[in-house]
């Protein structure tokens, strides 16, 4: 069954054509990489995902919700993780979540909060202000935001961006231990490595179309590589 | 929906307390008009009985520039930080953002009103001859109309990167000029001279502009933030 | 294309006629007001323009705030091209008729401007929002433009309305030229106005349908640019 689908799907921005005519089918569960050079369309996807863009035309059907329909079901089903972390930091920690969890309408009790914090491990910086963290604390603090609803679909744009190597591997660990849950996630990335290594389906997006869909299975790192630069040379 | 506002609300009020960006500037720019205000009547000696009909706008002016100030830095600071994607990512309806600004601007407006009242007079020691009340009442309904229209328009204006500031007052003031500014000077010097009854027309013409701008701002307001 | 073309045409030769009966009936045709109540009878013939003018500001803003709305709903280019081509027409003859009022207040009032005229200061206010709605169009960079713009344009028209309801609180001076002593308007007047209404209308048409042409052609200039590779 597909939890995220994408029918013919396009996003102008004025005369120019961002995405073109997507077509996309995704498994509950799985784990989605997607590839594309600078420009491609990649972060307009995801907003579109998210409902923070509205697209041109096309059906966009996430977890069984229709996007233009039931929008607000939609974000009760997604959680959005780019580079980013959509955190106050005049706020301390636990204010930032506990603020969080009410926006979604949720009864969080402080014992929960200290569990999700332990998670991410920073229950000892719990009453600090975000402002006080480290780049990487903060990341992992947003891994924190987004799942405490816990949506079945997680949407990640390059949330890699400037961490240091620590919270490099705790938010991948957590993205694989989500994975195990049975989350479905969609990872936007450019270390085409790293999203090799992690990754069950890989998805390479150039002007705004899928070029390449193929299994992990299928394709072997440097074959992969080479398919990747050979895409990046057609979208100049 | 409501829910979600008040907590925005309280969001903002507490960052607000905490940092004192918006707040404090808003104090002082309020006391600087007011000491211009001053000084550019101090040569008339200028006394009581010439002073009233004076009143209302030098109030209105101060309260308006002062809150287009604070209207300013409510959504710029979302915007920048790019928190107001973390809030548009919320399961409601998206004018619960827009309703949670009205209420921690309203609140902090408010405050600086006040303060402009009391700057007001202490520099030119007014005497309002007991009709304070009436005249803060009016300050409570005009600043509420002129915060529901502000907030709306100041959420269009945050989207220009090169002229964001000048931006709010040129879409703020013939906006409003007439439809707040107008009926609350009116009611103003109305409430000065003793009798708030005479005023009901100016404050029913608040009352209805704001319900007006709260529709539409209900309609509008998932169009100025989605992309 | 050949229609348009046609239409085009049709639109100018009648904007002309009607532009040249206009004046005809203004300055000739309509009787001079004989009332001795009147300080500057022979100015009042600049009400024929006066009036017009303002009719196809109001007109042309009406247009905008349609134009806004099926934007929103829709968000088709064209629906934004027409309202922003009709606000920039729209402020040159809300400018016409804000310029020509004064000139007759100073020969009638013996003052340019009396702020307590509610329907010329409402005039001037809504010129003062759609100088706003220009100016936020020109401000904004991204794509972004048109969807603000339209939202604004919506505020902005809701705006006159409830200018004119909260007018009431203050006395209007707008003088009734159009009203004899009876009340109702003379049959020659009457026709000058028609006739002057009628003529700026077509004008209105005319100059819009340039406007379009003129953004259409910037936007397909812009499509080959980038086929070119260029900027």
């Amino acid at each position: 069954m597909s939890i995220i689908s994408l029918k013919s799907l396009q996003k102008r921005y004025g005369r120019k054509k961002v995405l073109n005519d997507l077509n996309l089918e995704v498994t509950e569960g799985e784990f989605v990489v997607m590839f594309g050079p600078n420009g491609a369309g990649k972060t307009t996807l995801i907003r579109i995902l998210s409902t923070l863009s509205r697209p041109t035309s096309g059906k966009v059907v996430i977890n069984g919700f229709d996007l233009a329909e039931e929008s607000i079901d939609v974000r009760n089903s997604i959680g959005v993780l780019s580079h980013n972390p959509f955190l106050y930091d005049d706020l301390t920690l636990r204010e930032n979540l506990f603020f969080y969890s009410r926006m979604y309408g949720l009864k969080k009790d402080e014992k929960t909060i200290k569990a999700t914090a332990d998670d991410i491990g920073l229950l000892h910086r719990l009453n600090d202000r975000v402002g006080q963290f480290s780049r990487g604390m903060k990341q992992r603090a947003a891994v924190a935001r987004v799942v405490l609803h816990n949506p079945p679909v997680l949407l990640l744009d390059e949330p890699y961006t400037g961490l240091d190597f620590k919270a490099w591997g705790t938010v991948t660990d957590m993205l694989m231990k989500f994975h195990k849950q049975g989350k479905t996630i969609f990872l936007i990335t450019h270390n085409v490595e790293l999203g090799h290594k992690i990754g069950e389906r890989l998805l390479i997006l150039v002007n705004g179309r899928i070029a390449f869909d193929s299994k992990k299975s299928d394709m072997d790192l440097e074959g992969f590589k080479e398919k990747y630069h050979g895409l990046m040379e057609a979208q100049r | 929906m409501m829910g979600q506002a008040l907590t925005i609300a309280k969001k903002d009020i507490k960052t607000e307390f905490r940092t004192k960006e918006m707040i404090f500037s808003m104090f002082i720019f309020s006391l600087f008009i007011m000491v211009a205000f001053y000084f550019a009547f101090y040569f008339y000696s200028i006394g009581q009985e010439k002073l009233e009909p004076l009143v209302p706008p030098i109030l209105w002016i101060t309260f308006c520039f002062a809150g287009m100030f604070g209207l300013h830095t409510s959504f710029s600071k979302e915007k920048d930080r790019g928190s107001l994607d973390g809030l548009m990512l919320c399961p409601m309806d998206r004018s619960a953002i827009y309703f949670g600004k009205i209420i921690s601007n309203y609140f902090l407006i408010l405050l600086v009103d006040i303060s402009s009242v009391i700057f007001f007079t202490m520099f030119f020691s007014y005497d309002y001859n007991g009709n304070i009340i009436p005249v803060l009442i009016v300050v409570l309904l005009g600043t509420f109309s002129f915060v529901i229209s502000g907030t709306l328009v100041s959420g269009i204006a945050v989207n220009s990167r090169s002229i964001r500031g000048v931006l709010i007052p040129i879409l703020l003031i013939p906006v409003i000029l007439l439809t707040v500014l107008m009926p609350s000077i009116n009611a103003t010097s109305k409430a000065l001279e003793g009798n708030i009854l005479d005023a009901i027309p100016e404050l029913r013409i608040l009352g209805m502009f704001a319900v007006i701008y709260i529709a539409l701002a209900y309609l509008l307001f998932d169009f100025v933030l989605e992309e | 294309m050949k229609f348009d073309k046609k239409m085009d045409t049709m639109v100018l030769v009648l904007a002309l006629v009607f532009v040249l009966l206009a004046i005809y009936m203004a300055l000739i045709y309509t009787p001079v007001v004989d009332d001795p109540g009147w300080n500057a009878p022979k100015a009042q013939k600049i009400f024929y323009f006066h009036v017009s003018a303002a009719w196809v500001s109001f007109l042309a803003f009406g247009v905008v705030f349609i134009m806004s709305i099926l934007y929103l709903a829709k968000g088709l280019k064209k629906w934004d091209d027409l309202a922003f081509a009709s606000a920039e027409v729209g402020v040159v003859f809300c400018t016409l008729a804000i310029v020509t009022g004064p000139i007759w207040g100073s020969a009638e009032w013996g003052v340019y401007w009396r702020w307590e005229d509610t329907k010329l200061t409402i005039t001037f206010v809504l010129w003062l929002i759609f100088v706003a709605y220009l100016v936020l169009r020109g401000g904004v960079e991204s794509e972004d433009k048109s969807r603000l713009a339209a939202i604004f344009g919506i505020i902005g028209f809701v705006c006159v309305p409830l200018s004119f309801v909260s007018s009431r609180i203050w006395q209007s001076m707008h003088p009734n030229v159009v009203a004899t002593s009876e009340g109702s308007m003379s049959a020659e007047t009457g026709m000058g106005l028609l006739a002057g209404v009628v003529a700026f209308t077509f004008l209105y048409l005319f100059i819009l349908k340039k406007r379009l042409n003129i953004i259409e052609m910037t936007s397909k200039i812009e499509d080959l640019k980038e086929k070119i590779g260029g900027l």
